[in-house]
């Protein structure tokens, strides 16, 4: 009923993405304005 | 300044910081005790609550930052309280996403004006307030001065979101009201880990956004 698939895999993947998401633009940020020095 | 992960010291930490947040996630998926009546949908109370946690705790350095600003007059303080918003804001986010997700199957609706949820997206709205006030531009250092203030105000709602299963009356209350103290080891070992990855990525994200924020000042 109340499988991984369903609940648990959905939380991982928001969690997760968002975290790696985060990380990857702040990386990008932080290029940008070491190329603008 | 150097970009933050070419310094070896962060490397090794973002690495260290990554490898317990993966053991912790096979910690939850395969070490963690099914509970008979809710399932895999239970599991989420390892991600939802560690969230929640960091965010508060995010919010509390937002606050003392902001009684620093006041008594130093430094800059960095202004720094580290905005990143911490910005990081804040990110977990109470994730709480409200993943909140939901298990409600559903739990309580059959995505989302109950209930005084615990009502409370946190209250905090969570008063912090997006102080990203527009942030935004709209002027005096810097009134600016600074003035999130300050409000970073103070706004962590009032802290405890209020903490107290608010006993705060208001019971027939009113659907969240959860667990004591973690009086949960048994199976569950209590796993949450607390989760607890610790959560605050070492805190960290990380912080020094990592403070870093960037003071970048971004210099320029």
């Amino acid at each position: 009923m109340y499988n991984f698939l369903n609940y648990f895999l959905f939380v991982y993947v928001v969690v997760i993405g968002a975290i790696i998401f985060w990380f990857l633009y702040n990386i990008k940020n932080e290029k940008n304005y070491f190329n603008n020095k | 300044m150097e970009l933050f992960f070419s310094i070896r010291k962060n490397r090794i930490f973002m690495s260290f910081v990554a490898i317990i947040f993966f053991i912790n996630l096979l910690n939850i998926i395969f070490n963690t005790p099914m509970i008979a009546d809710q399932h895999w949908a239970q599991k989420i109370f390892y991600v939802h609550v560690p969230s929640a946690w960091v965010g508060f705790l995010s919010y509390f350095v937002v606050m003392i930052s902001g009684f620093m600003l006041f008594i130093k007059n430094n800059d960095n303080w202004d720094n580290l309280g905005l990143a911490a918003a910005e990081i804040g804001t990110f977990f109470m986010g994730i709480v409200l996403i993943t909140g939901p997700i298990w409600a559903k199957p739990i309580w059959g609706t995505f989302w109950i004006w209930e005084p615990r949820l009502t409370t946190t997206l209250i905090l969570f709205l008063f912090y997006l307030g102080y990203f527009m006030f942030r935004s709209f531009g002027g005096n810097i250092e009134r600016i600074r001065r003035q999130s300050a203030a409000l970073g103070i105000i706004a962590f009032i709602n802290v405890p209020i979101i903490f107290l608010s299963v006993q705060f208001w009356e019971p027939e009113i209350q659907s969240h959860p009201q667990v004591e973690m103290v009086s949960q048994p080891a199976g569950i209590l070992y796993p949450f607390i880990f989760s607890l610790i990855s959560f605050t070492l990525l805190f960290i990380l994200m912080l020094r990592y956004r403070s870093h960037i924020i003071k970048f971004k000042n210099i320029l």
